[in-house]
């Protein structure tokens, strides 16, 4: 069975019948903690991505497609911390596999009007059994 | 039938195992065996890890909140012993413990299967409970 593993708009298709996307997120302000700034903002393209690996075994094994939307603060060195999970359906199942996917993602430190500034972020892993 | 899997607490970097039935994540544990054995899952009561690593750090969101809480993972075992998937069945509240739950469930080590075996995955129940001191 082809599997996917889709975010955003763009996919990108691996050799290993996996799909991973490139584009930009959602936003979940209302769902964030600590409702500062920078989420009407584009998200940062990370310097590198890790391998979105294979299609959760659990979701493959009874057929589940869904997403996952995992939120997360860059700070001013380009580390990633204070992670959340804001969304995620079916309940339970992709987070893992999303989890792994964003904690791959390298980013520069971030800069915001000519100085270093922590950043929220947050990304949408999709997954989309393929026929 | 409650959910009744091995139960962890972390309290701040204070460690206990306990065998204590969550209140909060009602999982009908029978349902789900029979849901997966008939998936094609291996269901082991005997089951234990090996090894399993450090206990997770507390979330310094959480922290900053003063909250804790608790995650029910299905871990799914590889016939090798390795943790090949892990799903949520339950957290409270969502959102602030599973991505450090889940990193830590996610190199647990389990004995492989023995070689008369049919290789199948396994199914193992875990509950990490973060609480603040």
């Amino acid at each position: 069975m082809k599997s996917k593993l889709v975010s955003g708009g763009c996919v990108l298709a691996l050799a290993t019948g996996i799909a991973a996307a490139e584009a930009p997120t959602t936003s979940d302000a209302e769902a964030w903690p600590d409702r500062g700034s920078g989420w009407a903002e584009p998200m940062p393209k990370p310097m590198h991505k890790g391998d979105p690996g294979s299609y959760p075994l659990y979701a493959q094994t009874f057929g589940s497609e869904g997403s996952a939307t995992i939120g997360f603060i860059i700070d001013k060195e380009g580390e990633k911390k204070a992670m959340l999970v804001l969304a995620s359906s079916p309940s339970g199942v992709f987070e893992a596999a999303c989890l792994d996917y964003v904690n791959s993602f390298i980013y520069a430190p971030q800069v915001k009007d000519g100085s270093l500034a922590s950043r929220k972020w947050s990304y949408t892993c999709r997954f989309k059994l393929g026929s | 039938m409650p959910f009744q899997a091995r139960q962890l607490v972390a309290i701040c970097g204070l460690v206990a195992m306990t065998n204590a039935a969550s209140a909060a994540c009602a999982v009908d544990e029978r349902e789900l065996k029979a849901k997966l054995g008939n998936a094609g899952f291996l269901i082991d009561d005997s089951l234990v890890p090996v090894s399993r690593p450090e206990p997770p750090k507390f979330p310094s969101v959480a922290v900053n909140w003063a909250i804790g809480g608790q995650v029910d993972i299905l871990q799914i075992i590889a016939p090798n012993g390795a943790v090949a998937d892990r799903v949520v069945l339950c957290a409270e509240p969502f959102g602030y413990f599973q991505p450090n739950a889940l990193a830590w469930a996610k190199n647990f080590a389990f004995a492989p299967l023995p070689k008369d075996v049919p290789e199948k995955y396994r199914v193992y129940f875990l509950t990490v409970r973060f609480k603040l001191r």
